[in-house]
């Protein structure tokens, strides 16, 4: 695999060779964070794709004081989050809209969200666990989707967080408290 | 076992979702399309800078072609303080109350 050094200045001199190499290394990571947060697939997507427009957009302007690793992380944990609070609007507008109009269409909620990466067996668990993780603040699920789903370390979680390692752990500690209370209230049973 | 954990287990068997559908070359194809116009915002981008430097530079030289010198004198006196000028400046001498106050 090339070193970051490598892909930085391949990007820089629009090297097409090298920005398929990228998006085939990084594509996987991206998209998954994305979906975690997101917990849509399309929506996932489309951030995705708009993370590595940024990347192409901006690598002049990297300045190489974290990891190119960590700083895509970080595009794509701010573009999700974006994606989220202008998905969180809408639904607040859709509900105004839909007072005045009951032939308004109810969208996808994150409830259904059925991970497509998880084995069929488990597919009921991970669906109560997505179910929690979205309930969670944004940033608490940012923390909790990096170094539990992406098995980042607090400190690489926290530079691309852009907060301090005790930070992170705090969020951590408050994500699996909250997590461990919405799993409480389920039915005995739910979890197999 | 905590119920949390056994959530994160479960899911730490197989968590990677595939990518969508030709995901890498949509990405690739939109970065092709990108690149032109790249290049052209910074080829307009250097035609307006230098735009800006000549209006500039015209700027400089036709200030400093037609530039004379103007000076202006500002005379302050300390006599203007002085309180007789002052009142005959104003024509208050003749204001009987004003000295008889001053007196």
């Amino acid at each position: 695999m090339k070193t970051d050094s490598e892909f930085i200045e391949g990007l820089r001199s629009n090297d097409p060779r090298l920005y398929a190499e990228f998006v085939g290394v990084f594509a996987s990571r991206v998209y998954n964070t994305a979906l975690n947060i997101l917990q849509n697939k399309e929506e996932a997507e489309e951030v995705a794709q708009d993370v590595f427009m940024k990347i192409f957009q901006t690598i002049n302007t990297f300045d190489q004081s974290s990891t190119l690793k960590t700083w895509i992380y970080r595009i794509t944990v701010n573009k999700s989050l974006d994606a989220l609070r202008y998905k969180k609007r809408a639904k607040r507008w859709s509900v105004f809209v839909n007072f005045f109009n009951d032939e308004g269409e109810q969208k996808h909620t994150a409830v259904d969200f059925v991970h497509p990466g998880i084995q069929l067996e488990q597919k009921e668990n991970a669906k109560i666990l997505f179910a929690a993780i979205d309930k969670l603040p944004e940033r608490q699920k940012a923390a909790f989707v990096l170094c539990q789903l992406e098995d980042m370390s607090y400190k690489e979680a926290a530079a691309a967080l852009e907060i301090t390692v005790s930070a992170v752990d705090s969020l951590m500690s408050r994500a699996k408290k909250q997590l461990r209370e919405q799993l409480n209230l389920l039915p005995y049973g739910s979890i197999k | 076992m905590d119920q949390l954990n056994k959530l994160l287990e479960d899911l730490n068997q197989s968590r990677r979702a595939p990518l969508p559908e030709r995901f890498e070359e949509n990405v690739v194809n939109r970065w092709f399309n990108e690149v032109p116009k790249r290049e052209d915002y910074s080829a307009l981008k250097y035609i307006a800078a230098a735009c800006l430097i000549t209006l500039s530079l015209i700027n400089i030289l036709s200030l400093t072609e037609y530039k004379e010198p103007t000076e202006i004198s500002i005379e302050v006196t300390s006599d203007t303080a002085s309180e007789n000028q002052f009142a005959e400046e104003y024509g208050l001498v003749e204001q009987s109350t004003y000295y008889s106050l001053n007196q």
